[in-house]
């Protein structure tokens, strides 16, 4: 049992980064970006094509980050610039990146595990494996938070939520709406990525197909968060996003403890989401009668 | 100062739809002027202020504002000093900002949007006056979300941040078209007092008569694209409702031919 919910606190700070990156597109650019099934996966390979060939844990996330930035780029372009719908930009880089995947990587699958790579890097201090890997995913977790907490109290900050709400009035501040939805993309699709590599080295392998479904538990972990944290500022929201995946991890340890099989876990997830988004209008309709 | 030089504008060019809706048009608005523009549905009130603010491109002309040509600037780098105030009071602020966070962006206007902090406490103040002068209570609620506020308190707001940075040209297009007329008179009050505070130089488009002749030193109507009277000063203060109303109904009755021959003695 304690085993079950320390697993899911682990893997909710480390998919957490993911859902901070979801949580961008989805609630404050009001984007629903299809991008990130592609860009989950293509920072696990870019981590691991570097580590695979005698690269350092550094330069694997770097990469891992740039490719992330670089894929979300892609997508904002593909929606300002070519004009096509949101929803159709993100699927056609999803599926691309799916190829790229296959190119970085040389082949489907590439295990990390002979090497600790970045969840070892406090091991030459003293620390075992385990410590050290709870210390690296808690480090990323809040540097991700507070990242993320910082950059929204900035003008560039409050200017990317105007973008979300109102193109209008970013155009009349004389910015170009596009540019801040590149902008929005790319950054969430780096978290994403950089989410995709550290999920690759915890789980000892990185997989081409490792991204599918990635949007749908993002969106799961961003809603459940907000259901049960309500809103309280942004700092807040942020954090509720990392409570909202642990929440979600810790569902889906529980169905596969009770005996579901692996293969079963997209169709709940799609429940969970689905709950999750019907739940706060059927409340409030009983409410109301 | 505005000049608009012989600006041209046709829709659905070449198709059975066609409208030719400015051929050549051309006008000039003094610094400081407050011009009223008003015309019947369709006369092409919202176009010319869409051209002028670049969410239009004209098919030919030229727009000068201060000697430059801005006809072929895109929209959000005209923003740096032209403002704009729509009928619909959800086009000039963000819903999910506070208050104080639309008043600190309207603040950096046409500068860039860095990573340095954004809220500063000393302008909190500033944003505080600013808003008790309103009269509308929001100076207490600068930590608000906009989108619970009324149509009129956006509105207000939206007026607010068109003018925190005092553009070279004011846009208003029917904004208190969509309020009730004791919010509508409140706001209208507020658009003189600003305009009056910083001279701006003004295009305002009204369907209201009384507020045609009572803001502004200018008086322009439109119909199908083209001036057919234009009242400055004296003239203007002279024009009774009645004289108007009938200038209206005459213009309406015009095809494109009589307009220009008719309305040459005014
Ligand atoms: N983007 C557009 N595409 C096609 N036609 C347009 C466009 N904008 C305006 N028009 C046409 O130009 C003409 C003038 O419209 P405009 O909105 O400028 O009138 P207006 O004077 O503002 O009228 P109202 O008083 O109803 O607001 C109309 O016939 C309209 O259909
Ligand atoms: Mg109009």
């Amino acid at each position: 049992m304690l085993d079950l919910v320390l697993t899911a606190v682990r893997e909710g700070l480390l998919f957490g980064v993911m859902a901070a990156g979801v949580f961008l597109t989805f609630r404050v650019l009001n984007f629903a970006d299809l991008t990130v099934d592609g860009s989950f996966a293509l920072g696990a390979a870019a981590y691991a094509a570097v580590l695979a060939g005698g690269g350092t844990a550094w330069k694997g996330l770097v990469l891992a980050l740039a490719a992330g930035l670089a894929a979300g780029a892609v997508t904002g372009l593909l929606h300002t610039k070519a004009g096509i719908t949101g929803l159709l930009a993100g699927i056609l880089t999803m599926i691309a990146l799916y190829s790229v995947n296959l190119r970085i990587m040389g082949r489907p699958n590439i295990p990390l595990l002979n090497t600790r790579g970045v969840l070892g890097w406090f091991e030459p201090l003293g620390m075992s494996a385990e410590a050290s890997a709870w210390t690296v995913t808690g480090l990323f977790a809040v540097a991700v938070w507070g990242l993320l907490l910082w950059l929204f109290q900035t003008k560039f900050g409050y200017l990317l939520r105007a973008t979300g709400d109102n193109l209008q009035m970013v155009k009349a501040l004389g910015v170009n709406p596009d540019y801040m939805e590149i902008c929005g993309l790319a950054v969430s699709n780096g978290l994403v990525a950089l989410s995709g590599a550290l999920v690759a080295q915890y789980q000892g392998f990185a997989d081409v197909s490792m991204g599918i479904g990635t949007i749908v538990a993002g969106l799961a972990s961003v809603i459940i968060g907000e259901m049960l944290m309500g809103s309280r500022g942004i700092g807040w929201l942020l954090a509720a996003v990392f409570v909202g995946t642990f929440v979600y991890r810790l569902s889906i340890g529980a169905a596969l403890a009770l005996g579901f099989a692996p293969t079963d876990l997209k169709l709940l997830t799609a429940l969970i989401v689905f709950a999750a988004l019907t739940l706060p209008a059927i409340r409030k309709k009983v409410r109301l009668s | 100062m505005i000049e608009i030089r012989d600006l041209r504008k046709t829709f659905y060019r070449g198709t059975p739809d066609e409208i030719q809706l400015f051929r050549g048009f051309s006008m000039k608005i003094e610094k400081g002027d407050f011009v009223t523009l008003v015309g019947s549905n369709g006369a092409g009130k919202s176009t010319l202020l869409n051209l002028i603010a670049g969410s239009l491109m004209p098919d030919s002309g030229e727009i000068l504002v201060e000697g430059r040509d801005v006809a072929r600037m895109p929209e959000h780098k005209r923003s740096a000093f032209i403002s704009r105030v729509f009928q619909n009071p959800s086009l000039g602020t963000s819903p999910s900002l506070t208050i104080e966070e639309n008043l600190s962006l309207a603040l950096n206007k046409g500068r860039p949007f860095g990573l340095g902090r954004a809220k500063d406490r000393r302008r909190r103040e500033r944003f505080r006056e600013r808003l008790a002068a309103l009269g509308l209570g929001l100076e207490n609620k600068l930590d608000v979300k906009v989108g619970v506020l009324s149509g009129g308190q956006r509105q207000a707001l939206a007026l607010l941040m068109a003018t925190e940075v005092p553009p070279s040209l004011l846009l208003l297009d029917e904004h208190t078209a969509a309020l009730d007329p004791n919010t509508a008179g409140v706001i209208m009050e507020m658009t003189r007092r600003v305009v009056e505070e910083h001279r701006i130089t003004t295009l305002m488009v009204t369907h209201n008569m009384k507020n045609a002749l009572d803001y502004g030193n200018r008086l322009v109507m439109l119909h199908r694209g083209s001036i057919v009277v234009d009242l400055r000063d004296e003239q203007k203060r002279g024009l009774t409702i009645a004289q108007l109303m009938d200038l209206f109904s005459r213009t309406s009755a015009l095809t494109d031919q009589m307009v220009l021959a008719e309305f040459t003695q005014i």
